[in-house]
């Protein structure tokens, strides 16, 4: 692998729930798949949980892409909390798109506690397709123009 | 103050080949808050565990973050351990540096990178994570067993006698369910009845269990250890306290030409009188001679008094003044702690189906139109001693007994293209069985059967089916039939012998068909109604295939016998014994205690009282109805306004109400606003310090 | 709206079923239905071009599409169920597949939008049969027919889509209108052998005389068939198959089109209908169809042309 000041490597940020793409992602660990060590996990119970604000939130701390993943729409283990993630999902992407945020950066999945595979896969082509957008500078400019001139 | 303690765990090889756990501990000791940062070669044994709990003491740890496999696998370990230490269990979280981490990534610098972030997300966490109490809910002593046939009559007896109160409730006149069907069952040739009614008796008699017949569930409110369900009884139009079961009635009732149900709508002519058919009942009547309880019901839809105003010669001839035409249907609700849904299955029809139903049933087979074409059920009547012909077998076109009987295996079983993908399971054996008694009763008749494949797993399974084949003189065909119809008075069987590599023709004068056993038809407004997890063929579905066969994912509901999966005789009464000796282990603790992740509203002292201006829009994503109205009074009893309030009970933590929540008053406890905001806000941190990190 | 024809290589073209194309023809005319044949058809492939090519026979049949889309007619009247099979299949592959439409298109040369629907005779005058009611209602006696679906018309059910594919009733309902009584059989789609007519004729007399042995077990006089394959077959080897059947040296089963049927029921004069081009002599069967007392000896010459 290059190193980081030659060749950019994005920052994937992905909000899973616990019972099934979580699992998912831990049977993509048990069945030794091997994909892009760019993404960082972080668990919540449900997709339902996940507030637009922790996104808005990832993608100020330097995300350059935010996955959103939770159980394929009847088998959430908590009936229907998915529904609700894949509504303020929908809503949220236009917004972001609104303000300057690329739609290629924001994706939604349904993966299942058997689909390694396809979690694996997916963490491989959101990485390339976010390698291929470039970094996400937006908030930072923001950040630097807000500060003045250093 | 935090002072958190990381421990990195090398998993043998399975982390430490892959991921610097040394530099990992070393990296993770000069992080903010952390006082003590260690790794070590198996965190999960006796000797990692006292690590962390000596390290607890030692370092008046206040958080601890066990860097390993996946919470999913050791949560409950590490938790545990920080109990014991001392440590409330809530203050330790995992990073998952195994199953995400070293063994999905072959880049060691990269890995190791990743788990040192992985941690510190983590450590950033358990800083925001607040100590939990588990929840104590009381639990009602009681346990409903829904569906009375063997499996339900098996667990409401083991329940029963484990010393708990058991409200068994079965939807039809008597209870029994397809067991009492039969006529003998493998592999021992049990009289099913002769085994089956001491169990019926002892339920109608034990002083435990109530017993609602003619009765069906409409609704279950509540939760583990609180359930209220709302039983419905259907109007039998005989007062049972009344009725002494003689049967007068059921002699005198003129509507003698109903389909019956227990006969699975058979009808053979009487080889007396072939213009008479038997196998019919009458509308007012018991299922079976030997129904418990023995008291009949009127069918209403057929009976002259409720269509036409006539008749009514059933109250005049019964001696105790049973009958009752007025009866109405009445609601109950009675309390129970644990649920065992045992509410069996249904027996595939292969006749055309509706327009909107997803199966096409068989035309090749004449859609079963023809008398003589009959299925496994219907055989069992015709074997059984009860049945229309007092256990004769003979030909339902025309009353003479066959002398050529062919069987067909999985029909619609094991079938994507119009039928249902699965193995139905039992067809082998009892067909193998009615093969055996055919040849049993009628010495000069030969049978064949068509099979895919014999599934004869069990004990003495196999052996069974070969005496069918050896002793009795089977004839076993391995292959499909692609059609049957009528030539004459017989039936002409067009088949495949694919072992002989041969087309095959046989003309029977009975056609038995195994047709799939299937899930009862109203299974999926049952598991709705109760909350349940169905799959694709509307069976129940199984908190985990391998490890929990008996539980459902809903707290406090089990699952026995073929409303799971299809299943033979033993394995149902095993699955019974099983989920009855999980319910009345839920009843034996005084108390349930439940995991604290549960969400909360705000409250505050006044003149705030809660953030929460009573919106109620938790109340509608809620899935579990969890979300109360409180209402807040001042000390006048004025009422200052309505809030929502989470009932700890019902809330199972997933989260919905409080990412909906417009003014941020209700917060989900272990996953709150703080922690994952502390989470996120750490990842703006790592990319700051991996540009300066040395590699 | 014009009623599309396709007559196909049987109908029309190399005329193997003549009969069929023009009794269909004289029915539709008699009918007062506007229909033009195709313009340019071509093969649909139901012979050697679906067992070869799947890419050129969709081909082949999204031009028949395209060229009928493009005259105007959208509902495509196939009296071959072959035919009609191998246009019903194309036309759904490339409805639900834009990559398979782009590439039929490209090899027709011709822009297809998806709008044709083919049909079966059967189809078509079961669609119509409040207009077959109207006019021929109960015009034929009450003699009893079996008729043959053979293997095509109900299957496969999702190309097809119409009647039920095991046990249809389609025809017979069209032939109790018109007053006949078809008999309840068992072989109503039971295969005829097909195309192993020229490789295997033993198979073919097999099978054909199982069908046959069973229509006359039911009581039939005459097979009602919509299919040149099933007509050929069961017409031109009635001899083999009796002997083979151990039932007689023949069968002497009148085999007639459902057109014909239709035609007489509609007054049309046997020659008309080409009722004196076929193997097995329906003389008989059609004088008393017609209402004309029978024949004086079963296989006399047919009555004098008009």
């Amino acid at each position: 692998m290059s190193s980081p000041e030659t060749e950019f490597e994005p920052r994937l940020v992905a909000f899973v729930c616990n019972w099934c793409t979580y699992a998912g992602a831990d049977l993509a660990g048990t069945s030794r798949l091997k994909y892009a060590s760019n993404v960082r996990v972080i668990r919540v119970p449900c997709s339902g949980r996940i507030d637009p604000l922790y996104i808005v939130k990832a993608f100020e701390r330097g995300a350059d892409g935010v996955l959103v993943s939770g159980c394929h729409p009847g088998d959430c283990h908590y009936a229907e909390g998915n529904y609700y993630a894949r509504r303020r999902f929908t809503i949220l992407r236009d917004l972001l798109y609104h303000i300057g945020i690329e739609p290629e950066r924001l994706q939604f999945s349904w993966v299942s506690a058997a689909e390694g595979a396809k979690w694996a896969d997916l963490i491989n082509d959101l990485t390339a397709k976010l390698r291929a957008v470039g970094p996400f500078t937006g908030y930072r400019e923001l950040i630097d123009a807000s500060r003045g001139p250093s | 103050m935090s002072r958190i303690g990381v421990f990195i765990c090398h998993c043998g090889e399975n982390i430490g080949s892959v991921v610097d756990c040394e530099r990992a501990a070393k990296t993770l000791a000069s992080h903010p808050g952390v006082a003590y940062s260690t790794d070590y070669k198996y965190m999960c044994s006796d000797p990692g565990q006292n690590l962390v709990k000596k390290a607890i003491a030692d370092h008046k740890l206040t958080g601890v973050v066990v860097s390993a496999c996946s919470p999913r696998m050791h949560e409950p370990t590490f938790r545990n351990a920080a109990a014991d230490a001392g440590l409330n269990p809530y203050l330790c979280e995992m990073a998952n540096i195994r199953e995400h981490c070293s063994w999905v990534h072959e880049d060691k610098e990269a890995a190791t990178r990743k788990a040192i972030e992985l941690i510190r997300l983590m450590v950033e966490k358990v800083k925001a994570n607040e100590e939990l109490q588990p929840i104590h809910v009381p639990i009602t002593k009681r346990a409903l067993v829904i569906g009375g046939g063997i499996a339900g009559i098996q667990a409401a007896l083991d329940i029963a006698n484990a010393g708990h109160e058991v409200v068994l409730v079965e939807r039809e006149p008597s209870i029994g369910g397809h067991m009492l069907q039969l006529s003998e069952t493998f592999p021992t040739l049990d009289c099913s009845q002769c085994i089956l009614t001491p169990r019926m008796v002892e339920v109608a008699r034990h002083p435990k269990i109530k017993l609602y017949t003619y009765s069906e569930v409409e609704a279950l409110d509540g939760y583990i250890g609180n359930f209220e369900v709302t039983i419905r009884m259907k109007a039998r139009s005989v007062d049972i306290e009344k009725c002494t079961g003689c049967g007068a009635c059921m002699q005198k009732c003129p509507s003698r030409k109903i389909l019956s149900e227990f006969n699975a709508g058979l009808l053979v002519p009487d080889p007396e009188n072939p213009k008479k058919k038997l196998g019919y009942r009458t509308a007012i009547y018991t299922p079976s001679p030997q129904a418990v309880p023995n008291k009949p019901v009127i069918d209403r839809e057929h009976c002259l008094y409720f269509q036409k105003g006539k008749c009514g010669v059933c109250a005049k001839v019964c001696p105790t003044d049973a009958i009752d035409y007025t009866q109405e249907e009445t609601t109950v609700t009675e309390k129970v702690g644990a649920v065992v849904v045992a509410t069996g299955y249904q027996v595939w029809s292969v006749a055309k189906a509706a327009e909107d139903y997803p199966y096409l049933g068989y035309g090749e087979y004449g859609y079963g139109t023809h008398p003589d074409i009959i299925d496994g059920l219907q055989f069992e009547r015709l074997l059984s001693a009860s049945g229309p012909t007092s256990g004769r077998v003979l030909r339902p076109s025309n009353g003479k007994e066959p002398k050529t009987v062919v069987f067909l295996s999985c029909v619609g079983s094991r079938d994507n293209e119009k039928g249902f993908t699965y193995c139905s399971k039992i067809c082998c054996m009892y067909l193998s069985k009615h093969a055996m008694l055919y040849k049993h009763k009628v010495h000069d008749g030969q049978a064949y059967n068509f099979y895919m494949d014999i599934r004869a797993g069990g004990k003495t399974y196999d052996e069974f089916t070969r005496r069918t084949i050896e002793e009795d003189g089977c004839i076993y065909l391995r292959g499909r039939v692609s059609r049957i119809f009528p030539r004459g008075d017989k039936l002409v069987v067009q088949g495949a012998d694919t072992l002989s590599n041969a087309q095959v023709e046989v003309e029977a004068e009975l056609v038995v068909l195994a047709t799939a056993i299937t899930a009862q038809p109203d299974a999926e407004q049952l598991a709705q109604r109760l909350r349940v997890a169905y799959d694709k063929d509307r069976f129940f579905s199984e908190a985990h295939p391998k490890l929990r066969p008996v539980e459902s994912q809903t707290a406090g509901i089990f699952f026995a016998g073929a409303c799971q999966g299809p299943k033979d005789i033993p394995e149902s009464v095993a699955q019974a014994s099983a989920a009855a000796s999980k319910a009345a282990g839920l009843l034996n603790a005084d108390e349930l205690e439940r995991e604290p992740v549960v969400a909360q509203v705000h409250r505050a002292a006044p003149p705030v009282y809660s953030i929460c201006f009573g919106c109620f829009f938790c109340e509608r994503v809620c899935p579990y109805g969890a979300i109360e109205r409180e209402e807040i009074r001042d000390r006048g009893g004025n009422l200052i306004k309505t809030v929502a309030r989470v009932n700890e009970g019902l809330c199972t933590g997933c989260g919905l109400c409080a990412a909906s929540c417009r003014a941020n008053a209700i917060t989900l406890r272990g996953f709150n606003d703080e922690q994952l905001f502390a989470v996120v806000n750490a990842i703006g941190e790592e990319q700051e310090e991996s540009k300066a990190a040395t590699p | 709206m014009t009623l599309g024809y396709y007559p196909g290589c049987a109908l029309k073209a190399h005329a193997t079923s003549l009969e069929y194309g023009i009794s269909t023809e004289a029915v539709l005319a008699e009918l007062g239905i506007e229909f033009q044949e195709i313009p340019d058809w071509n093969c649909c492939g139901a012979s050697a071009g679906h067992m070869t090519n799947s890419a050129l026979t969709r081909a082949l049949n999204v031009r028949n599409l395209a060229l009928a889309e493009a005259a105007g007619l959208t509902d495509v009247l196939a009296p071959c169920p072959l035919c009609a099979k191998e246009l019903a299949l194309a036309n759904n592959e490339v409805k639900e597949d834009a990559e398979l439409l782009e590439q039929a298109q490209d090899a027709a040369e011709m822009v297809y939008k998806c709008t044709a629907r083919p049909l079966t005779l059967v189809q078509y005058l079961h669609e119509q049969r409040d207009l077959v009611r109207e006019r021929a209602a109960g015009k034929l006696p009450d003699i009893p027919v079996a008729c043959y679906y053979g293997c095509l018309h109900t299957r496969p059910p999702d190309a097809m889509g119409f009647d039920d594919a095991e046990q249809p009733t389609t025809m017979d309902e069209l032939c109790r209108i018109l007053g006949l009584q078809p008999v309840e059989w068992s072989h109503k789609t039971e295969c005829c052998g097909a195309g192993f007519t020229m490789s295997k004729p033993d198979v073919v007399a097999r099978l054909t005389g199982r069908i046959l042995g069973a229509a006359s077990l039911a009581g039939a006089e005459a097979v009602v068939v919509a299919c040149p394959m099933c007509h050929a077959n069961l017409d031109m080897r009635q001899g083999e198959a009796a002997a083979d059947a151990g039932l007689g040296d023949d069968f002497h089963m009148p085999i007639i089109y459902l057109a014909q049927i239709l035609g007489l029921a509609l007054g049309i004069a046997p020659d008309d209908l080409s009722l004196g081009t076929h193997f097995v002599d329906p003389s008989d069967i059609v004088a008393r169809l017609r209402g004309e007392p029978p024949l004086e000896t079963p296989g006399d010459e047919a009555p004098e042309e008009k």
